[in-house]
């Protein structure tokens, strides 16, 4: 058995795929990344040339359009399990049924990715709103724990809302961070090395938002499972208004 | 008062109020700020309600006694007002934060009207011209307030309402005496009116300042007064057709007030029937229903068991089976368990192939429900069963608590 090894960007994944085109061959695993090579199996490693991927991208785009390219690169995003060769059988199918293979959700190929990347939106989706920004000397933070690798998905949102600040949302889990200055946003290694304190003015802002949180609910209609459903517990510990809630329960 | 003291005070005057949406402007951008056509949900309060915008009263300094209002002139309750410059920036401190996606501009009518139009609007002002904030704003029209006000702020704001509160004049009389149908009903037509004019201007390739993009809406309170819900449902059809609302909002009323005309303070808020009137609100705007279809004067309530849509169905047997290789979008639209998604779903899918029980499933449609409404290529699903079984088959089950905590709502 052969497993295939890349750089674990999605560039590097499109490299992959154009190498196992020029090869005519398939590959039975794939693996990014820092991951432990398996010396059980012949491995085959590819290089990372982003010209090349940006020319795959292109010819992706035509073949499969940009939908099936976009459901690919957010099912990629996503923390599924064997999410690589998901992705990689679906782009080989949507190569010889078309852009119509998007539709086939009977297909196992397509439905996994379907799933995959519909979670990753949705979790895109819910940090645009769950995200929260603490000013630090003059720097918009907000550190964030996502299941998939979604910097890439949220940081043009607030590129555009967020257009004169400087900003960095932290990626604890994986130690990485957006960065936004001068109008641009690039994506960096980073760590902080545990919380950073917050000013007085800081604290005095988080304290009028955790009062209207408290002031805006209508106690006759309390209903904890509700609120759970759409906000559950995982995000709390990044949102102000739950702060001193833990203790609770 | 402190900003702190303020934000309580007016926060819980403005809470009954059950808009929170965001939704319906694209594009707008500013220095500091943006808006998303679809809407964004930044917290959920305690009651499972979606946080979107700061959500607070300018003032609750009422002149209007509406018995049914917490902020009725002869409460008891702690007044506050902001100043304009006060409530903007409390607006940006908290969007640049990402705690919300805009203001939600409304107030009690402090002085007059026209006096109250003028602070919000000077509000709205200090956001869009100093701040030069790109963000959601969604503001009230103070009822019985002047055009050229009302104009003015539609030109600063993305969405605005008027609350109609009662269902009928008999009842506004009665409950809210300083307002009028006419009032209420002025400044709707003015809004409605206006966005179609600009719109006009605006498809004629000339330019020029949006006004009220995403939008007006309204909110009509449940069980404070005695209006059946034909009559609700009739008056949201026509509110929906004549001024292009774009939501009429339904709040189970909490009782605020001891007053003989309204329900005494121990009534729990029928958050049930709310919730059947947002159903059969959706089966108008989505699903192709007329009201005289849901209700009739001879049925004028909706069956608080069943979602309306299953009790139409049961209604009119003749209509099924639907089979869903065949038949239209509208008529597939009409089976319990099939929603707007399921439904297109189905006629994506049905292109590849015959669509049998299975795929039915994997399409998202509820078959719990609609098994017993479709045909398709296999499994041959039992026949629309006679009456009473099904109906106890598919109403909902009882529910352990009067206040309905398990109901799973979004509004």
């Amino acid at each position: 058995m052969a497993v295939w090894t890349f750089d674990g960007t999605f560039n590097g994944f499109l490299c992959l795929i154009h190498e196992s085109s020029r090869r005519k061959e398939r590959p039975e695993g794939i693996l990014g990344g820092g991951k432990n090579q398996p010396f059980l199996f012949e491995t085959v490693p590819t290089e990372t040339d982003e010209g090349l991927a940006a020319s795959v991208r292109t010819a992706l785009a035509a073949r499969l359009s940009r939908r099936v390219l976009t459901e690919g690169y957010y099912a990629f995003l996503s923390a599924m399990p064997g999410r690589e060769m998901a992705v990689y059988r679906y782009f080989a199918l949507a190569w010889t049924a078309g852009p119509g293979a998007a539709g086939l959700l009977a297909d196992e190929r397509v439905r996994t990715v379907h799933e995959a990347g519909r979670a990753v939106s949705r979790e895109r989706h819910r940090f645009l709103g769950l995200l929260r920004f603490s000013e630090l000397g003059g720097v918009l933070y907000a550190p964030f724990e996502p299941e998939g690798d979604i910097l890439p998905l949220v940081a043009g949102h607030f590129a555009r809302r967020l257009g004169g600040e400087r900003w960095i949302i932290h990626d604890t889990g994986r130690s990485k961070a957006a960065v936004y200055e001068n109008g641009t946003w690039r994506i960096a290694g980073f760590s902080t090395g545990g919380p950073l304190p917050l000013s007085g003015r800081e604290r005095e802002i988080r304290d009028l938002w955790k009062r209207y949180f408290s002031s805006t609910a209508v106690q006759t209609r309390k209903n904890p499972g509700l609120q759970r459903q759409f906000m559950p517990k995982k995000y709390w510990k990044h949102l102000p208004e739950k702060e001193d809630a833990d203790g609770i329960r | 008062m402190e900003t702190l003291g303020k934000l309580a005070v007016l926060a819980e005057g403005a809470k009954y109020d059950v808009s929170c949406s965001s939704s319906g402007s694209a594009g707008r951008r500013g220095a500091v700020g943006s808006t998303s056509l679809g809407g964004i949900c930044h917290s959920w309060s305690d009651d499972g309600r979606c946080i979107s915008l700061l959500k607070v009263l300018f003032s609750n300094d009422c002149v209007f006694d509406c018995a049914y209002c917490v902020n009725r002139r002869s409460a008891d309750v702690p007044r506050a007002t902001f100043t304009p410059r006060e409530l903007a920036d409390l607006t940006i401190q908290m969007y640049r934060r990402n705690y919300i996606e805009g203001l939600f501009l409304s107030s009690a009518v402090v002085g007059s009207p026209d006096d109250t139009m003028i602070q919000l609007v000077r509000t709205a002002t200090i956001l869009r011209e100093e701040h030069r904030f790109g963000g959601y704003i969604h503001a009230k029209a103070i009822p019985g307030a002047s055009a050229s006000l009302l104009g003015a702020l539609g030109l600063l704001a993305d969405r605005m309402s008027v609350n109609i509160e009662l269902p009928s004049e008999t009842s506004l009389r009665a409950l809210a005496p300083q307002k009028s149908r006419n009032s209420i009903l002025r400044p709707m037509a003015f809004i409605g009116g206006t966005i179609e004019e600009r719109k006009k201007w605006r498809r004629s390739g000339r330019s020029g300042p949006a006004f009220v993009p995403a939008g007006q809406s309204t909110q009509l309170m449940v069980g404070a007064s005695p209006e059946n819900d034909f009559t609700i449902l009739r008056l949201s059809e026509g509110l929906y057709r004549s001024f292009g609302l774009k939501r009429v909002y339904y709040s189970a009323y909490i009782p605020v007030a001891d007053n003989p005309l309204l329900p005494a303070r121990a009534t729990k808020p029928p958050m049930l029937r709310e919730h059947r009137l947002y159903q059969a609100d959706w089966l108008l705007r989505f699903y192709g229903f007329r009201a005289e279809e849901v209700l009739t004067p001879e049925q004028p309530d909706l069956d608080v068991a069943l979602d309306p849509k299953t009790g139409w169905a049961l209604g009119h047997p003749d209509f099924f089976p639907v089979d869903v290789n065949r038949a239209s979008y509208e008529e597939i639209l009409r089976v319990p368990g099939i929603g707007v998604r399921s439904a297109q779903r189905i006629l994506t899918a049905r292109r590849g192939h015959l669509l049998d029980g299975d795929d039915l499933g994997k399409l998202g449609v509820v078959m719990k429900r609609a098994r017993f409404f479709v045909a398709c290529k296999s499994p041959a699903f039992p026949a629309f069963p006679a009456g009473g079984d099904l109906r106890r088959l598919l109403s909902s089950p009882p529910r352990g608590k009067e206040d309905s905590r398990q109901l799973r709502l979004e509004f």
